[in-house]
């Protein structure tokens, strides 16, 4: 190796270095003093405890948001992965007139600004006359994601050869069992990661909810409504919880897909 | 109406928008032939088996399954099964559940299926495959297992849309032979799609041969090969001189063509006006060579231009003496004419009735 190669590489690593620390050194000192408390501007080493947690625990008001969070995630992403299957198979078993222009309005709210959808959802639901609350967010999420888990299962479904629901069809199989016996199986793993990438949207979307939200708030709008009086130091351990599911479900995520495009291949 | 036709196209038509596909055919399938419709791409030909399968409705006709119009029939009511050109074998399922497939759908009890399965696999030589799943096959077996598949619920017509089309040489020639020998054996009419005229040959109790949405001729492999009924068929099947020329006369048995090999000799035919043009074919295998100087009614003078060594044949091109510049191809056992080179004197013959006239 030459001098300016090893200089190359070494530059190389302090830039490497330096975006690590700016993308995790937050959430590494965010896990650290959900660990212990500070005492003047400094990290109290001597005081590690899992008194955050605790009064975690003891802390209604954010649990109920973290409920109503993940209730809403489940519900969205659940309602949205049965619409997007069922939509994406419709366009896929024939040739359908406008498909362009469905996908393309499908879309719309995924790449529109989110206030835009906010406020257009909100004033429907007054125009319609349905009260706000955990329902609205909902409609509202599925609005948001239901664009990517489309995609998702469609990427797949353009991959399935139409030869395959023929031979289906040409063994015996009604329409239904054709769907349930060999689209569905192979769709699987794109509807798993079309769902997990849906869910973390939804977990923190907040422009949509905020517009959507009535009495009960969602995690990231309880959050954003105490920054104005400041957080408590159990606000870090929730935050390292929250890292952690994300973290187990992007493995999650990533791993299906991995599994998605090794059974593509083979 | 043939007595024991098991399917009847009747005024058979398609066409995309203003695109005619298929002309309005008419086609009779027989209980337990092995026909093979032969075709280039675009003929017509996948159309005519999806249209029995039920995968493409046909814009005009009838299909008559066993007397009865099958038209409105959905593909899987159908009792008939398709092997795929892609096989289009499951990949997420086992070859076990691959052959199963048909009897699953249908409801039939789990011990009757792995019977039926392990049976057809037998039939198939791959028993020992059974648990794997397609993309762990070779193309030869995931194409048996496509078979198995279609044959395990015991269809009343088999349909294989260009099977051995990905297939190397080797492996086509063993499935060809398979293919027949299981026809043979489960007794079953099998309906065959083809551009490969070779296979057809080989196989076919029967070949349709199509061109341009409609059939040329419906014949036996024999009858195709001694009697092209067109000038596309001539051409497509196998190798042909075609000849043209002008009828001179037709009368007292026999009929006269002025051509390029001379005044032609050709057994009387009524169609046959005089002044007409016609074209005729003759093989190149049916073209003899005999010593220059020999008197033989029927032949021509020609001058040898170039011999291509085959192995056991020689191909043989040469030009006719009195036009110059016609060529003709001819197909000889190489032992017959050592010495035979270009620049050579030499007499071709034929017998009348190896020249087919087409019109």
């Amino acid at each position: 190796m030459t001098r300016s190669e090893r200089i190359t590489i070494a530059v190389l690593w302090v830039f490497a270095s330096f975006v690590f620390v700016l993308l995790y050194g937050p959430a590494v000192l965010v896990a650290t003093l959900s660990f212990f408390d500070m005492d003047r501007g400094q990290i109290a080493w001597g005081s590690f405890s899992l008194a955050h947690y605790a009064s975690l625990l003891e802390n209604k008001s954010i649990l109920a948001a973290l409920g109503n969070t993940l209730m809403v995630a489940f519900t969205s992403v659940a309602i949205a992965t049965i619409l997007a299957l069922g939509l994406a198979y419709y366009m896929r078993t024939g040739e359908r007139r406008g498909r362009a222009y469905v996908e393309f309005i499908i879309f719309l709210p995924f790449v529109l600004p989110a206030i835009i959808t906010g406020i257009s959802l909100l004033v429907a639901f007054r125009e319609v006359g349905v009260d706000r609350g955990l329902t609205t967010i909902a409609i509202g999420h599925i609005v948001v994601v239901i664009a990517i888990i489309y995609r998702m299962v469609m990427v797949r479904l353009e991959a399935l050869e139409t030869s395959q629901l023929e031979a289906s069809a040409d063994l015996g199989a009604t329409q239904f069992q054709t769907f349930r016996l060999v689209v569905v199986p192979q769709l699987a793993s794109a509807m798993v990661t079309g769902a997990l990438l849906a869910f973390t949207i939804s977990f923190d979307e907040t422009l949509v909810t905020f517009f959507l939200a009535g009495s009960d708030p969602t995690l990231p709008l309880r959050l954003w409504a105490m920054m104005r009086v400041g957080f408590s130091p159990e606000i870090n351990a929730l935050v390292t919880i929250v890292l952690l599911g994300t973290m187990v479900l992007a493995t999650l995520g990533a791993l299906s897909l991995r599994r998605g495009i090794a059974k593509e291949r083979a | 109406m043939p007595q024991h036709a098991i399917l009847n196209l009747v005024g058979v038509s398609k066409s995309y928008r203003d695109v005619e596909v298929l002309q309005p055919t008419d086609l009779a399938i027989e209980d337990g032939e092995f026909i093979t419709v032969l075709g280039p791409s675009g003929s017509g030909k996948t159309t005519i088996l999806r249209m029995i399968g039920g995968f493409t409705a046909p814009t005009s006709g009838q299909i008559l399954f066993q007397g009865r119009d099958i038209v409105d029939v959905p593909t899987f009511q159908r009792p008939f099964n398709t092997v795929f050109q892609d096989y289009a074998l499951f990949p997420h399922m086992r070859v076990v559940d691959n052959v199963g497939y048909g009897l699953r759908v249908r409801g039939v009890a789990k011990a009757e299926i792995a019977r039926k399965v392990a049976e057809v696999l037998q039939i198939v030589d791959l028993g020992d495959k059974a648990d794997r799943f397609p993309n762990a096959l070779s193309g030869g077996q995931r194409q048996r297992v496509a078979l198995a598949r279609a044959i395990i619920c015991e269809p009343k017509i088999v349909l294989l849309d260009e099977p051995l089309a990905a297939l190397d040489a080797e492996l086509r020639r063993s499935m060809q032979d398979f293919l027949k020998d299981l026809q043979r054996r489960i007794k079953t009419t099998f309906i065959f799609i083809t551009h490969d005229q070779q296979e057809a040959i080989s196989m076919a109790d029967r070949i349709v041969v199509m061109n341009h949405g409609k059939i040329e001729q419906i014949g036996s492999p024999r009858e195709i090969y001694r009697r092209p009924g067109s000038e596309f068929v001539a051409r497509f099947f196998g190798e042909n001189n075609l000849i043209p020329g002008i009828v001179e006369q037709n009368a007292a048995g026999e009929a006269c063509i002025d051509s390029a090999l001379g005044r032609v000799i050709v057994p009387r035919d009524a169609s046959l006006a005089v002044g007409s043009k016609v074209v005729m074919a003759v093989r190149p295998e049916h073209i003899k060579l005999v010593p220059a100087g020999s008197t033989v009614s029927q032949s021509v003078a020609a001058e040898v231009r170039s011999v291509t060594f085959l192995g056991a044949t020689s191909q043989i091109a040469l030009t006719i003496a009195p036009q110059g510049n016609f060529a003709i191809r001819v197909s000889l056992p190489t032992n017959d004419f050592p010495s035979l080179s270009v620049g050579d004197q030499v007499v071709a013959a034929w017998a009348p009735d190896d020249l087919t006239i087409l019109h």
